[in-house]
């Protein structure tokens, strides 16, 4: 039948259009950036292109990423949830908390991404029912976890001596924990946003919710959906960075949020909503936490290091967001 | 056989979203009115120490560099531009003073200079958000780094002590009362008459409100937000010289997060978020509100974790309790 | 030529869709005041008025976005409630919106196909667009239209006439399902090439054997494609026109007066009774 044949050069004209479409998209580029970041990093000093400092720096942003992918997806929604870094906190604190108490491993683990949820429950309900913008709302949630996390939990951190709890300190065929868990995040993730239905109509919710709603879209449905699953995978991360850690940490992650949203907006995301991919976040989350650790290396002072990247933050988003047009 | 009695849905809203009705200023100010006598009656009859002249002062004192501050994020917030790196310019400011004195620049030139630099700060936020068109939260959040990295650059990581009769000014009073509270209630009332009556204040509401129609009129929408975030740098400047002359030292790591007191203190003086209303009474109010709200929590002893809740109550409650004024609205989602 | 006689029933299996008495109050205001509209099976109605007549509202009532306070409708002779766009889908009606409802971060077959996406499952379990069906559809689908555009495209950069086609093809893509079409102001945004072949297509979906109810404030428009047409005025049909038989003054000048008595006149000398006045018509002698 000719349908098969249409079919075969569909699929082969999707592919090749694919690539058309990659090579001008802002993912690439960044895929770009970061070789070449890379690369003059490695010239600059030979310690940095090492097998243990790339996967070493690959694990210590894994858990920013697994939130990371979270708040793009939220993004991608048209919801920006700043909160993440507190929700970070406190589901490793809840995490070590539960496990010091004698809950086994795996529950106080799933303790700590239900209480990530409840987090995103609590945003939910101030963003859909209470019809309160984000960005404020989620600011504001940031600030009652982090009052809350210092007046439970005091400045100090409590170490948790356990093998099984630094799990993520191990690595499991080569590669260290955290970073198989930014592998699963990221196809799952991924996976969702590009190629199921919920995850079309979630970026069609985020790119123009009033259309949304004349075509039968639960706008509300989706914007839960968004917050609960930035929130729980900030709780995950939580988790992840507790046990790298290996310690309660009621001022874990502070500041995190910034570097999260940075990725995200870097990877694509854009605060008009609808647009997001995580793909573009990992590779974004990577490249700040190599730019970081290339800085430190080459034994900048801190505000160096400051200086640096609040340049190239605005920089980078500046160049990778011409498609899209930016902000008016 | 007749369809049921209408089930009001969001979607009846045939215009558009459920937008929040431009929350109506003035009964934000009331409301602010009356949460200010409220608390203030509360901290004045419980907790000791408060109603004293010696706190009174010291309070306003402290809080007249926010409010400062805060009136310049008003014109950014309201144009539409969000300045959230006004903590590191009010320390870069400061810097530059200092660096300015200990070169031997005679300090009217140093006080000027602490200005100039925030205002340079700012202008360059507007020239990034004008020129290449990136949102104004993720410039000023980058310049929030770059600033604090140039002050410790600058500084060379040192605190610096200044000495100088006329850059200290802010140490003393005039008529009793703290030059820094002078200061920020003249520039008050200069920044609403600025506001209110001139055309480059008015403007703010019209760019804020609808910015391709302010474009379509002619309006020369970049180079006024350009202007707003300058003067949100400039204000912060001057502030980073009254923060200095107080303190009597230009220090690399004054003011960290006072960025974040300040746009809390503008949101809840009824600012809103994406901007086109909100006016400079209520951000006076919200700064009164915030910044006696945390003296009298200190005072009482308790600590940084109850701030910290108390400016995310303050931002969201405002905002939670006005969802119920909106009319024939409905908790419903969408069809289906 | 006065009809002062009541002119005999209609058949009611001519009407594909009835709505009676619809009554529409947002808070104070009341959007509609017991209207009625009546579409016949394969016909364009036009739907005129002035600002906050009550056209879109009424629409939007058939469609599902909005339930009435009160009044019926009927589709194909059975009385219907339709409370949800879901449900008005499900009796074969579909809308176009006035903002099109398009989405600029997705490409055009994903705006087609939002909410109803052609999908699978990997594996027996995991869910997943089929895009190749879905890219295939609407290359079809924009074939049918005559319009070039290419499934893959953003939609954040098509040109007013193009959005307002793949909008269309929304409206049609599962046409077998669906026997109403309502617009709401297709061509408004469009220059006068645009517009035309908006309009032509129009004539192409009554050719189909689809029944459209179109609103527009451009009457000569109107009167061009429409068979009938009904105007609105302050929440309730004043008059109903067989758009042979009329001009575009005397549309406006209903729309204007919003004449208390009624014209209503057709071709054939049947009308529908639903909408005659028992008080005499006035008219101005035009045949």
């Amino acid at each position: 039948m000719v349908e098969s044949r249409r079919d075969t050069t569909a699929i082969h004209g999707g592919v090749r259009l694919a690539l058309r479409k990659q090579a001008s998209s802002p993912t690439f580029l960044l895929f770009v950036t970061l070789v070449v970041l890379l690369g003059v990093m490695g010239a600059a000093k030979s310690t940095f292109l090492t097998t243990s400092n790339l996967t070493s720096t690959a694990a210590l942003s894994s858990t920013t990423f697994i939130a990371a992918a979270g708040f793009t997806i939220a993004a991608s929604a048209g919801v920006f949830d700043l909160s993440v870094g507190g929700t970070m906190m406190l589901s490793g604190v809840t995490f070590g908390t539960l496990f010091q108490a004698g809950v086994p491993l795996p529950l106080a683990a799933m303790g700590g991404v239900l209480l990530g949820a409840g987090i995103g429950t609590v945003n939910t309900f101030l963003v859909t029912k209470l019809r309160i913008n984000s960005i404020i709302a989620t600011l504001g949630v940031l600030f009652i976890v982090r009052g809350i996390g210092l007046e439970v939990g005091g400045r100090r951190s409590t170490q948790v001596v356990s093998d099984a709890f630094r799990f993520a300190r191990r690595d499991l065929l080569g590669l260290p924990v955290p970073v198989w868990g930014s592998i699963v995040v990221v196809i799952v993730t991924h996976y969702f946003l590009a190629y199921t239905p919920i995850g079309q109509r979630l970026r069609a919710v985020g790119g123009n919710p009033d259309g949304a709603r004349e075509v039968a879209l639960n706008v509300d449905r989706y914007r839960t959906m968004a917050l609960v699953v930035s929130a729980g995978l900030a709780g995950l991360g939580g988790i992840v960075l507790a046990s790298i850690i290996g310690a309660i940490d009621p001022q874990g992650a502070i500041g995190r949020e910034i570097v999260i949203a940075t990725a995200a907006f870097l990877g694509g995301a854009s605060l008009t909503g609808g647009r997001g991919s995580v793909i573009g976040t990992l590779m974004a989350v990577f490249l700040l936490a190599s730019l970081f650790n290339g800085l430190v290396q080459l034994a900048l002072r801190p505000e160096w290091i400051d200086i640096a990247s609040g340049t190239i933050l605005v920089v980078a988003v500046a160049i990778n967001q011409r498609p899209s047009g930016g902000f008016r | 056989m007749t369809a049921p009695p209408a089930e009001h849905t969001e979607a009846t809203r045939t215009r558009s979203s459920p937008k929040r009705a431009k929350s109506d200023p003035t009964r934000r100010i009331y409301a602010l009115l009356v949460f200010i006598v409220l608390e203030m009656s509360i901290f004045a009859l419980f907790v000791p120490d408060f109603w004293t002249q010696r706190n009174l002062v010291s309070t306003g004192r402290l809080n007249a560099v926010v409010a400062i501050v805060a009136i310049g994020v008003t014109f950014g917030l309201i144009s539409g531009a969000i300045d959230i790196s006004v903590g590191a310019v009010i320390a870069l400011s400061g810097v530059v003073g200092g660096q300015l004195l200990g070169h031997g620049f005679p300090a009217p030139l140093a006080a000027l200079g602490t200005v100039a630099a925030g205002t340079l700060a700012g202008l360059t936020n507007g020239f990034f958000v004008t020129r290449f068109r990136v949102h104004p939260l993720i410039v000023t959040i980058g310049m929030l780094s770059v600033a604090r990295g140039l002050a410790f650059v600058l500084a060379d990581g040192r605190s610096v002590i200044i000495s100088d009769d006329f850059f200290n000014v802010f140490q003393s009073k005039w008529f009793g009362v703290p030059l820094p509270v002078l200061l920020a209630a003249v520039a008050f009332l200069v920044g609403h008459y600025v506001l209110a009556w001139t055309h480059f204040g008015r403007y703010t509401y019209a760019m804020g409100g609808n910015d391709v129609a302010a474009r379509a009129v002619a309006l020369p929408v970049d180079r006024l937000r350009t202007y707003y975030l300058g003067l949100s740098g400039g204000l912060a400047g001057l502030g980073g010289w009254v923060l200095a002359s107080a303190v009597g030292a230009s220090v690399p790591s004054a003011a960290r997060g006072t960025e974040l007191v300040v746009i809390t203190a503008v949101l809840l003086g009824g600012v809103g978020f994406s901007g086109g209303s909100g006016n400079l009474l209520g951000t006076f109010l919200g700064v009164v509100l915030i910044g006696t709200m945390v003296n009298g929590m200190a005072l009482q002893g308790l600590g940084p974790s109850h701030r910290l809740i108390v400016l995310g109550l303050a931002l969201i409650l405002p905002l939670a309790l006005e969802a119920r004024k909106l009319e024939g609205f409905s908790w419903r989602t969408s069809a289906t | 030529m006065d009809e002062t006689e009541s002119p005999p029933e209609p058949q009611v299996d001519d009407l594909i869709v009835r709505m009676r008495g619809i009554t529409k109050r947002f808070g104070h205001v009341e959007a509609l005041r017991n209207a009625d509209l009546e579409l016949r099976r394969g016909e364009i109605l036009g739907l005129v008025g002035d600002n906050g007549a009550g056209k879109s509202t009424l629409v939007k009532i058939l469609a599902g976005i909005i339930q009435a306070d009160s009044g019926e409708i009927e589709v194909s002779g059975n009385a219907v409630l339709i409370d949800t766009a879901q449900s008005a889908r499900s009796y074969g009606i579909e809308m176009i919106h006035q903002d099109l409802a398009l989405f600029n971060n997705l490409d055009v077959a994903a705006n087609v196909f939002i909410g109803r996406e052609p999908s699978g499952r990997l594996l027996g379990l995991l869910p997943y667009t089929n895009r190749a069906v879905m890219r295939r559809r609407t290359a079809q689908l924009l074939e049918r239209l005559s319009v070039d555009i290419d499934p893959n495209a953003s939609v954040g950069v098509l040109s007013g006439g193009q959005r307002q086609m793949v909008a269309i093809a929304r409206a049609v893509a599962f046409e077998s399902d669906s026997k109403i079409i309502v617009m709401d102001e297709p061509s408004a945004a469009l220059g006068p090439a645009e517009a035309a072949t908006v309009l032509e297509l129009v004539r192409g979906l009554r050719a189909h054997g689809t029944s459209v109810i179109m609103i527009s404030h451009r009457i000569p428009e109107v009167l061009e494609v429409a068979d009938r047409v009904l105007i609105l005025k302050a929440g309730r049909g004043v008059a109903v026109l067989d758009t042979a038989n009329t001009t575009v003054e005397e549309c406006v000048s209903i729309i204007v007066s919003g004449a208390a008595d009624w014209a209503s006149r057709t071709q054939t000398g049947s009308s529908s009774s639903t909408l005659e006045q028992t008080a005499s018509v006035k008219h101005s002698g035009r045949g």
